[in-house]
């Protein structure tokens, strides 16, 4: 037990980028219907991205918890693509998140700039 | 050969090579394994399913057509192991792929609202600079100090500066930070290139070890002070923010204090006979805003003053002093004083100034004196005098009565000595204005002059030959006729300008004296140059003998010499135009540059000392 209380740094960090994963997603389809692969272009481009694999589950749950629909579309080379969009409920969720968001990143950034 | 196994992934079909095919499937089974709702492990692997699908058929595009276990390597390292796929909870993140470190490359000006006395103007800036606040408001405040620049600037940023609130801006304002790392980088590229220009230009040349060496050396030491002052920056920034706190704070105290001596003293003690002035102190003082005018005044000059000292503060604490509201007052204060100052002062400042014309014009009186029979000539004190040939003994001097009272004449040993006595006060003299006794001397003959004691003297029309010495602060403007001349300067500001044409000119200088002459031919010169002072000649001479030592300096570029002779040490400098022959001596970290060709040239330089010619490629260091 207490030698798995040592803080393992990159743990914590991965840790952080996890948690506000689901935050980044909702973030990424709020702008209309996406295509998977585009949310992953997005969350690369922002450095959030550690393995793709991750995203997958994440999407489901998403799904099962109704904040996200898709629609599956035709797509031009091979079978056809599933586009995600924001469900009325996850669009309320996402302004939520946005809120906490806000005050957390304002808490954290006083503590830092007290506490550096 | 291989078997090749055929699958359909995402709705698309493959041909994989066996050992890719067992790899894929180990893969896809473990994530499988993993999810126990069925539902969700369906629509999670198909979702897999198809992203891997897409993979495949990307690196399948140039002509390829075997799926191969790199292939699959390769995918199942961008879609991450089944444990960190699935293992939100006890996650082990692949360290060498982390974020962060690439973010914020950009950089923009932002005001920063965690900092903030007036607006955060100030930290802002010193964020998007990567320094501390305290030094970017030390400039706002001394620039405010020149006409009010700072305010306008500060009012200019204000206006062009956004706020920075969301976390992405904070993160723009202070920008990529200068790491060790971008500095090594650029090194880097930078000694490549000279390397790369060095080759070019020694294309035969095969040592390139040694030649990479040679020129990456001064890259090494650039390196090597970047890694120093990085390591020792830590704890040398609070040290220096401390030394220079401790100057603003200790210097603004001593200004406030002589501020408040003096308003002091305006205030309470203003008629007290120890007060000597020449403004009539009690006509002003009972002007109805005296007071107020005072008052507005000193809180216009203090207050600065205090805010600057809070700065020093801030910079020992190496915490912010100052707070809107404290700050927000002080600057409110101190505009409310300009403008009482510039209201209540628009009674009395046309008094004073009128009063100090009248000091100015009025006063002043002609008056002749009657001595005769000098040849020989000292001034002291503040006086200006044009001394004149003339058939007749004549001096006529104008001044102040008071000024002129306070002269001294004594005629002893041919000389006629002119002083002036100090003041006759007792007392402080606040707004005492000393004018100059201006005047004319005529005299038949002139052997000797001595200027001492910030006297100025203009001699004009001798031709006999002449002795000069000036002391302290004395000038004196020479026209030679032809005459030989020798003059000594001593004493700190001792000034001699010369014009005309000389026979034999013997000078010697010291303590900050300082000689020039615009148009000066002379037979011969010879010159001694000591402690700090300096000689600046032009025009011309046969013979020219310099000996320079103690830091003194020689500009002779336009003074062309036939002969020269020049001997400099002790971290002297001379700068000489040559005709025929130079005989140069240098030592001690002095240094002779020269122009013109000479014929004959002699050398001799020690310790660490150069002669060198204006137009020569090479410095001859001699050790």
């Amino acid at each position: 037990m207490t030698s798995q209380h040592q803080i393992d740094t990159e743990n914590t960090r991965a840790q952080m980028r996890k948690g506000t994963l689901e935050f980044c997603i909702l973030l990424i389809i709020s702008r209309g219907k996406v295509y998977c692969s585009d949310i992953l272009g997005a969350l690369r481009e922002a450095d959030l991205l550690v393995v793709e694999g991750t995203v997958y589950p994440l999407l489901t749950r998403l799904k099962n918890s109704s904040l996200l629909s898709y629609d599956w579309e035709e797509s031009p080379s091979g079978p056809p693509r599933k586009y995600y969009s924001l469900t009325p409920k996850g669009k309320e969720t996402l302004k939520q998140l946005t809120l906490t968001w806000r005050s957390l990143d304002k808490s954290i950034n006083s503590l830092v700039k007290k506490f550096k | 050969m291989q078997k090749s196994i055929n699958i359909t992934l995402g709705g698309l079909a493959f041909s994989l090579e066996e050992a890719a095919y067992q790899r894929l499937q180990g893969y896809l089974d473990s994530i499988k394994q993993h999810y126990v709702a069925p539902e969700e492990e369906a629509e999670i692997m198909a979702d897999i399913e198809s992203s891997i699908a897409e993979k495949f058929s990307r690196q399948l595009k140039d002509a390829k057509q075997i799926i191969t276990l790199a292939d699959v390597e390769e995918v199942i390292r961008v879609m991450g192991t089944v444990e960190e796929i699935t293992d939100s909870e006890e996650e082990a993140a692949e360290p060498a792929r982390t974020v962060a470190e690439t973010s914020g490359a950009r950089r923009r000006l932002y005001r920063d609202t965690d900092d903030v006395i007036i607006a955060g103007v100030a930290s802002g800036i010193a964020a998007y600079f990567g320094i501390d606040p305290v030094f970017v408001r030390l400039v706002f405040v001394i620039l405010t100090l020149a006409n009010g620049l700072g305010i306008l600037a500060y009012i200019v940023f204000w206006i062009a500066m956004p706020k920075a609130t969301t976390s992405t801006q904070k993160l723009e304002m202070r920008g990529k930070p200068v790491n060790l790392a971008e500095i090594q980088q650029a090194v880097k590229e930078k000694s490549k290139l000279i390397e790369a220009e060095g080759r070019e230009a020694i294309g035969q040349l095969r040592r390139n070890g040694t030649l990479r060496r040679v020129l990456n050396f001064p890259v090494r030491v650039i390196e090597a002070i970047f890694l120093f002052l990085k390591r020792s920056g830590s704890f040398l920034l609070p040290v220096i923010s401390v030394l220079i706190g401790t100057v603003f704070l200790i210097a603004s105290l001593f200004g406030i204090l002589g501020l408040s001596i003096a308003a002091a003293l305006m205030i309470f003690n203003i008629n007290s006979p120890y007060l000597v002035s020449d403004l009539p102190l009690a006509e002003i003082a009972s002007q109805p805003n005296y007071y107020v005018s005072v008052i507005s005044l000193y809180l216009v000059c203090a207050l600065p003053l205090i805010f600057l000292s809070a700065l020093g503060l801030t910079a020992i604490r190496r915490k912010n002093s100052l707070n809107l509201v404290g700050s927000g007052i002080l600057i409110g204060v101190w505009m409310a004083a300009i403008a009482v100052f510039t209201v209540a002062a628009v009674n009395f400042l046309p008094l004073v100034k009128t009063r100090v014309e009248e000091i100015n014009r009025q006063q002043t009186i002609s008056q002749s004196f009657g001595y005769q029979d000098f040849n020989k000539l000292y001034l002291s004190g503040q006086e200006d005098i044009r001394v004149v040939k003339g058939d007749a003994f004549a001096i006529n001097l104008s001044g102040r009565p008071e000024d002129l009272s306070r002269l001294s004449f004594k005629i002893e040993d041919g000389q006629l000595q002119i002083s002036q006595r100090p003041r006759e006060n007792r007392g402080i003299c606040v707004f005492c204005f000393d004018r100059r006794i201006s005047g004319e001397i005529v005299m038949p003959r002139l052997d000797s002059f001595v200027g001492v004691n910030r006297s100025s003297a203009e001699l004009q029309g001798f031709d006999q030959p002449l002795y000069v010495s000036l002391g302290e602060t004395a000038s004196a403007r020479l026209e030679l006729l032809g005459q030989d001349l020798s003059a000594s300067l001593s004493g700190v500001g001792s000034e001699l300008r010369l014009s005309g044409s000389a026979g034999k000119l013997d000078i010697q200088m010291d303590g900050s004296a300082d000689l020039s002459a615009d148009d000066l031919s002379a037979q011969s010169v010879k010159l001694a140059l000591d402690i700090f002072s300096d000689a600046d000649l032009a025009g011309s001479a046969q013979n020219l003998e310099v000996s320079l030592q103690g830091h003194s300096q020689f500009d002779g570029y336009n003074f062309a010499a036939d002969q020269v002779k020049v001997d400099a040490g002790d971290f002297a400098d001379a700068e000489i135009w040559v005709k025929d022959r130079l005989e140069a001596a240098a030592a001690d970290n002095a240094d002779i540059t020269y122009r013109g060709e000479p014929q004959v040239i002699l050398k001799r330089a020690a310790g660490n000392s150069s002669i060198t010619g204006q137009f020569d490629e090479t410095e001859n260091f001699v050790d």
